[in-house]
């Protein structure tokens, strides 16, 4: 019960709530990259109002369900956000959303230690069967840093998005509690 | 006896509304017995609207909650309501509400096989690991029910309640999913 | 096919509006039996009562764009046989879910089925333009299942261990169907 579970290594993550967190959060969505990595939604710059209204539809959200800031450890930099939400409660499962909107955090393990956050929040505190997740299967880089979190690819729907002309596969994968718990007592 | 999830041989889980069981409690009300077995609030007799309103604004402030009517297999007659509310999700427990407003219908395993549905109902749909519930101590019909289904007396509130001139307790029972499932 | 091809009268069925005040107390009696709805949905099973089946319509008529609800009628009799929707619509990537169901038994393996899904597939490739069109279902659902694959549709996900249900577990199964599988047909 003792230390923060919302503590990384590199991040922790906490509620999103301020103008600073909208300012940047909108700031974002001019990375068209960033946004159709982490969106199906047509891709499109917003407000910080805009920003703020999104992530407060908070009303229809399911019991347990969160959608948060990360941060650095080190200069508490908002970064990115992160999300469980979809839960089925009698069968315990939920979903989860991680972006990294900072490029300079790509690639530097950042969103690794949030999913791993999100996942001990889902599997020790809402107690969760399994968590799963889609992915674009042209971003390898998400899908690397979820493998190595344990997920387990169990999936691909065929020509889910059309970007540029293109047909590219959604990948789905998921992770079981007993899974998660053999890796975290493997490297204990 | 089960025969499938909704229905036993005897009682049925129908659909609750506001405003067929808004109309029912408030034929019940009036008996102030049951009033008093059911709710700790002082027993008056209260209107079809404000128990319509008064049930709407639960369904509200607990979506999840599974509440049911219970109707007679061999009638098809509404005589009272069952449910599953206050959930705790990430625990799995759950907390059971149940009235027989109909008086020629208590005694006779309505209200028992009523239970059995919604505890069945709460293990193998909801998942949930238990089920609390809370009953006075003169119901004295209700606990020995609750005992047969294996609910086990958890802790009593002592003198809780003060009615007709004298403090009753209110007990506090328990039944674990393994329990339920090592009595069928 | 042609603009002549009528897209919503067929043999045995037809895709009907869906009409509440008509068929509410037919749909509140499919949704007192277990298996139907353990069949259509992954939320904790509850039967509605008639006036709730009508507040569901009001949500779904409020929806008109995002989502394409039919009801399935007898050409016989006009008698209520069960739904098809799509929804869960990304016109963008040109996708949706597909969800179907016949509400009895009794209706069950009489072609009523097999005719509205072909009715809706030409709806959503033909008139709706789609692309692709999923359908989520689970394991336990094995007529389910057979009934979507004789129709083309592949199994794309296995979301293990998803669905738990009468003490087990089950897993949680997409399948999909690409228009060019359809029209190749």
């Amino acid at each position: 019960m003792g230390v923060s579970s919302w503590q990384g290594d590199l991040v922790w993550l906490g509620a999103i709530e301020s103008e600073q967190d909208a300012a940047i959060v909108a700031r974002w969505s001019r990375d068209s990259e960033y946004w159709r990595l982490r969106d199906s939604a047509p891709a499109r710059p917003i407000t910080a109002a805009q920003a703020k209204r999104d992530w407060e539809a908070d009303g229809g959200r399911a019991a347990g369900a969160v959608f948060l800031a990360i941060r650095t450890l080190v200069e508490d930099r908002l970064i990115g956000t992160a999300l469980l939400d979809g839960i089925g409660w009698p069968h315990g499962f939920g979903w989860l959303g991680i972006g990294i909107g900072e490029r300079e955090f790509w690639g530097k393990g950042y969103g690794t230690d949030a999913v791993q956050v999100i996942l001990r929040y889902a599997f020790t505190e809402l107690n969760l069967w399994r968590v799963s997740l889609s992915v674009l299967a042209t971003n390898a880089r998400a899908i690397r840093a979820y493998e190595k979190c344990g997920f387990v690819l169990e999936g691909r729907v065929r020509g889910l998005a059309h970007i540029d002309g293109e047909r590219i596969d959604e990948v789905f994968m998921g992770i079981l509690r007993e899974e998660w718990e053999q890796i975290r007592h493997a490297a204990q | 006896m089960v025969v499938s999830i909704f229905r036993g041989e005897w009682v049925r889980l129908v659909a609750a509304d506001a405003g067929t069981d808004g109309r029912l409690m408030a034929k019940w009300s009036q008996d102030s017995e049951f009033r008093r077995l059911f709710d700790t609030m002082a027993a008056q007799p209260m209107g079809a609207k404000a128990w319509m309103e008064a049930f709407a604004g639960d369904m509200e402030s607990d979506p999840s909650a599974a509440i049911f009517g219970v109707c007679t297999v061999a009638e098809d007659r509404r005589i009272g309501f069952v449910g599953l509310n206050g959930m705790g999700w990430t625990h799995g427990n759950g907390w059971l509400t149940v009235a027989i407003g109909e008086r020629e219908f208590w005694g006779r395993g309505f209200g028992s096989e009523a239970v059995e549905l919604i505890l069945h109902y709460g293990f193998a749909e909801l998942n949930l690991h238990r089920v609390s519930l809370t009953v006075f101590e003169y119901n004295e019909r209700a606990i020995h029910s609750y005992e047969k289904r294996g609910f086990v007396v958890e802790g009593r509130a002592r003198e809780h309640l003060n009615r007709d001139r004298r403090r009753w307790d209110m007990l506090y029972m328990g039944l674990l999913k393994d329990e339920w499932d090592a009595r069928r | 096919m042609s603009i002549a091809n009528q897209l919503f009268e067929g043999e045995l069925i037809r895709l009907a509006p869906p009409d509440p005040e008509r068929d509410a107390d037919t749909e509140s009696a499919w949704t007192h039996d277990p298996d139907y709805m353990r069949l259509i949905s992954v939320d904790p099973i509850r039967p509605l009562s008639a006036a709730q089946v009508k507040k569901n319509y009001e949500a779904i008529e409020k929806d008109n764009d995002k989502q394409f609800y039919f009801a399935i009628r007898a050409m016989a009799d006009d008698r209520l046989i069960g739904f098809a929707k799509l929804d869960g619509i990304s016109w963008t990537h040109g996708s949706a879910r597909l969800t179907m169901a016949i509400g009895s038994t009794a209706d069950r393996g009489k072609g009523y089925g097999r005719e509205a899904l072909q009715m809706i597939l030409r709806y959503a490739f033909g008139e709706l333009n789609l692309y692709r069109i999923g359908a989520w279902t689970f394991e336990y659902n094995e007529r389910g299942l057979r009934f979507l694959q004789k129709a083309g549709f592949q199994v794309e996900v296995r979301q293990r261990q998803s669905i738990h249900r009468d003490g087990r577990r089950w897993d949680g199964i997409w399948l999909g169907l690409l228009r060019s599988e359809w029209e190749s047909k």
